[in-house]
């Protein structure tokens, strides 16, 4: 079973092996209301558990045991959940095109821009709660989906492409009364109010039937 | 009778002739056909030797003339007429000397049996030039005192002729001989003038000058180019005195053994030596010495000074150069030193700047949290701190000052930099054992610098073991000899920490970490420019338990 989406405060991790640059945003986030934590390398990062808040992370892109990219590897490139703002002291050209490329949200470089960096806390966490909330509601048709019979789901996949009943009982080989029950079922059960709002969740699901032509 | 006009005739034809082999052809023609004689010998006297010139010989109507320049023999002619003639001056005339008592005897006219002879003497003045032989082989009493007139005023003709061809003669061939000596001469002349341009122009554009020294009597000679390197009056004669006041004073030395040298064993030498000119600017000469002796088998040097200035400064700006660039290689291939710099300084900056901003925030926060301002104030200043000490710390490193070079003895550095840190690493829980070889040699190097280094690898080893709690954090030092012939000096810092990723290791000596730990030292990217510069390695390697060793290890004194 699944939760909602969690409106819990967003946690910020920040991701740099310069205690100044840690220290500073710390108090930074802080003092903006959000949640933070600092670690001084990807590994001891990595070793922490997901969050449920929404969050993003603020990452050095030179770290001494993994560099920033490798990290965003292996956390997991399409995370919308946890969207990467990458930070350096370097900054190249051909490595800021590399960081967004990979789907960075930002690419700072240091001495760090203060309202450049929490304007672009901001965007990741409102990305970040989207996501979650999205990742909730699709967790929720799912589940409805898996309720259905594997009659209603012929129903619903038919139903989306816009048949009517009549048509439905011909193609399934039952009655039309037939059908009209396995679609009422299938509007409880997933919780429809409209045909338009079933296809919508039909199209979420990716759920259509392949008409043979 | 005497033919006047033939007589002429012949008179004239000898004193024509200049020439003198014609002149004794047409003297011996005329005098066979003057006298009626079959033979004629022409002997003239060659340095008081009487020698046989020519011979004319009557064939039917030719005559025939040879040349035998031979000496006189019994076989030639009756010996005593021409002892006779050669004695006395007089004429010798036989009318038969065949029948002749006095020529009985005579090989030559027993064996060839002539009638009649006539000797004659050609006298010039008083000095007896030559003589004449005629015989008749047929007839005797051929020669008529008319006849023997004739031929005496012929003979007397011949011998002013002959005086005059052979003074022609030598004349013409003086003549000849003293234009060929004369072309020659000029011809040597101007081969010697050229060469002397040549030289002079050669010396003139290499800057060379030649010289001669002759030892015994201490004369010099110079040549132009050589007075004007040293730039003395080419009128004043040189001498050793006037060469020695040039000479750069630090040189002297140098050039007194050198010339003792030169005395004493007649070697060949070369050397170079500065001279320090009037206006007290440096040239450098470059100087050949060849021993030779003279005709008097006294010793002399001939030699070349070249004036080698322009090379010689400009070897010397190019060895400065290299050495520079060299020094400024060494900075910048380290990693693209700039790089990491203003890497290393951003991250301060960097928490400064979020510091301020934070501070500000928090002081418009309603109400204001002071208490936060002060401390984000107070982590700013840290940070500002900090990006000082790291430049104040490169500055030291690599700009202007250079690297001390001293005997350095490590065991003592190393303990001195133990004894910096150990609160530190008491307080970091670290149990610290130190094992340093006894028989340690010192080594060449900046003492400081070392101590950063060893000062650098006990921070990281510390920090490495920070996080650590399930084993003792343990640190050991460790210092030995090593290498085949015990010629390199290794220290080692070994510690039970996190390690690193095999992968990464090199990645360690990239950057600076000067803002671990509190900024007490310098990073590995540092460290190992230093132990460079003492011709030495620094390197990683990950224990076989937990943790990892870092090492450095330089040649000791002594070891080129």
């Amino acid at each position: 079973m699944s939760s909602p989406a969690s409106l819990t405060t967003p946690v910020v991790f920040v991701v740099d092996d310069d205690v100044s640059v840690r220290e500073s945003l710390e108090a930074l986030i802080r003092c903006e209301g959000w949640q933070t934590e600092t670690f001084g390398s990807a590994r001891q990062f990595l070793a922490r558990s997901r969050p449920v808040a929404p969050s993003c992370l603020v990452l050095d892109m030179t770290l001494p045991d993994l560099d920033g990219l490798e990290l965003q590897r292996l956390i997991g490139i399409e995370r919308l959940d946890m969207p990467i703002i990458f930070i350096t002291g370097h900054g190249d050209v051909p490595m800021s095109v590399r960081a967004m490329k990979a789907g960075a949200l930002e690419f700072l470089t240091k001495p760090l821009d203060t309202e450049a960096l929490l304007s672009a806390i901001r965007l990741a966490i409102e990305r970040s709660r989207t996501a979650l909330i999205q990742e909730a509601q699709m967790r929720v048709l799912r589940d409805r989906c898996t309720s259905l019979s594997s009659r209603e789901r012929e129903v619903m996949a038919l139903v989306v492409l816009g048949h009517l009943n009549k048509e439905i009982g011909c193609e399934l080989g039952i009655s039309e009364i037939t059908v009209k029950a396995h679609r009422g079922n299938m509007m409880r059960k997933m919780n429809a109010k409209s045909l338009a709002e079933l296809v919508t969740m039909a199209g979420k699901l990716h759920i259509a039937a392949e008409r043979d032509k | 009778m005497i033919d006047v006009a033939t007589v002429i005739k012949a008179s004239q034809a000898l004193s024509s002739e200049l020439v003198l082999p014609s002149l004794i052809e047409t003297l011996v023609r005329i005098a066979l056909e003057q006298a009626g004689a079959q033979r004629a010998l022409l002997i003239l006297l060659k340095a008081d030797e009487p020698r046989i010139e020519t011979e004319a010989l009557r064939a039917h109507d030719t005559v025939e003339v040879t040349f035998r320049d031979a000496v006189i023999t019994p076989a030639d002619l009756p010996q005593v007429a021409l002892y006779h003639v050669l004695r006395t001056r007089e004429s010798v005339v036989l009318d038969d000397a065949s029948a002749n008592s006095s020529y009985s005897e005579d090989e030559y006219v027993r064996r060839r049996g002539p009638r009649s002879v006539l000797c004659l003497p050609i006298v010039r003045q008083t000095r007896l030039v030559g003589l004449l032989y005629l015989e008749n082989q047929l007839t005797p009493r051929a020669f008529t005192p008319d006849r023997v007139a004739v031929l005496e005023l012929l003979a007397s003709q011949a011998a002013i002729s002959l005086e005059n061809a052979r003074l022609y003669t030598d004349t013409y061939q003086e003549n000849c001989e003293h234009k060929l000596a004369l072309e020659r001469l000029r011809r040597s002349e101007d081969a010697l003038r050229r060469r002397e341009e040549f030289l002079k122009e050669a010396q003139r554009l290499s800057l060379t000058g030649g010289f001669v020294w002759r030892v015994p009597s201490n004369e010099i000679a110079w040549s132009r180019q050589l007075y004007r390197i040293f730039e003395f009056d080419p009128e004043v004669r040189v001498t050793l005195a006037m060469i020695g006041s040039r000479v750069h004073p630090e040189d002297l030395p140098m050039l007194g053994d050198m010339l003792e040298r030169a005395r004493n064993e007649a070697a060949d030498f070369e050397y170079e030596h500065r001279l320090l000119m009037p206006d007290r600017s440096v040239k450098y000469v470059h100087l050949v010495g060849h021993a030779t002796r003279d005709g008097n088998g006294r010793l002399e040097y001939i030699g070349a000074a070249q004036d080698v200035t322009q090379n010689r400064l400009a070897q010397d700006a190019l060895s400065k150069a290299q050495s520079d660039l060299a020094r400024v290689v060494r900075v910048t291939s380290l990693g693209a030193l700039t790089a990491s710099i203003a890497h290393e300084v951003n991250q301060p900056l960097s928490g400064i700047v979020t510091n301020a901003n934070t501070c500000l925030r928090m002081l418009a926060a309603d109400p204001p949290n002071i208490d936060g301002a002060r401390e984000t104030a107070r982590r700013a200043i840290r940070d500002a701190n900090r990006a000082s000490d790291v430049i104040t710390r490169l500055r030291a490193l690599f700009i202007k000052k250079g690297t001390a070079s001293e005997a350095v003895d490590l065991n003592e550095a190393t303990r001195e930099v133990i004894a910096l840190c150990v609160s530190e690493l008491q307080r970091g829980r670290v149990i610290l054992r130190a094992e340093l070889a006894e028989d340690l040699p010192p080594v060449t190097g900046d003492r400081v610098q070392l101590q950063q280094v060893v000062l650098n690898l006990l921070v990281n080893a510390a920090d490495a073991m920070s996080g650590v709690e399930d084993r003792p954090r343990q640190l050991l030092i460790k210092t030995e000899r090593e290498g085949d012939e015990g010629d390199r000096v290794r220290l080692a810092v070994q510690d039970t920490g996190v390690g690193f990723e095999p992968s990464g290791v090199e990645r360690l000596f990239e950057a600076f970490y000067t803002t671990k730990s509190g900024g007490m030292g310098i990073g590995l990217l540092v460290s190992r420019s230093i132990i460079e510069s003492h011709r030495g390695q620094l390197g990683a390697v990950l224990n076989e338990g937990p943790g990892a060793t870092f090492w450095f290890s330089i040649p000791h004194a002594g070891t080129r």
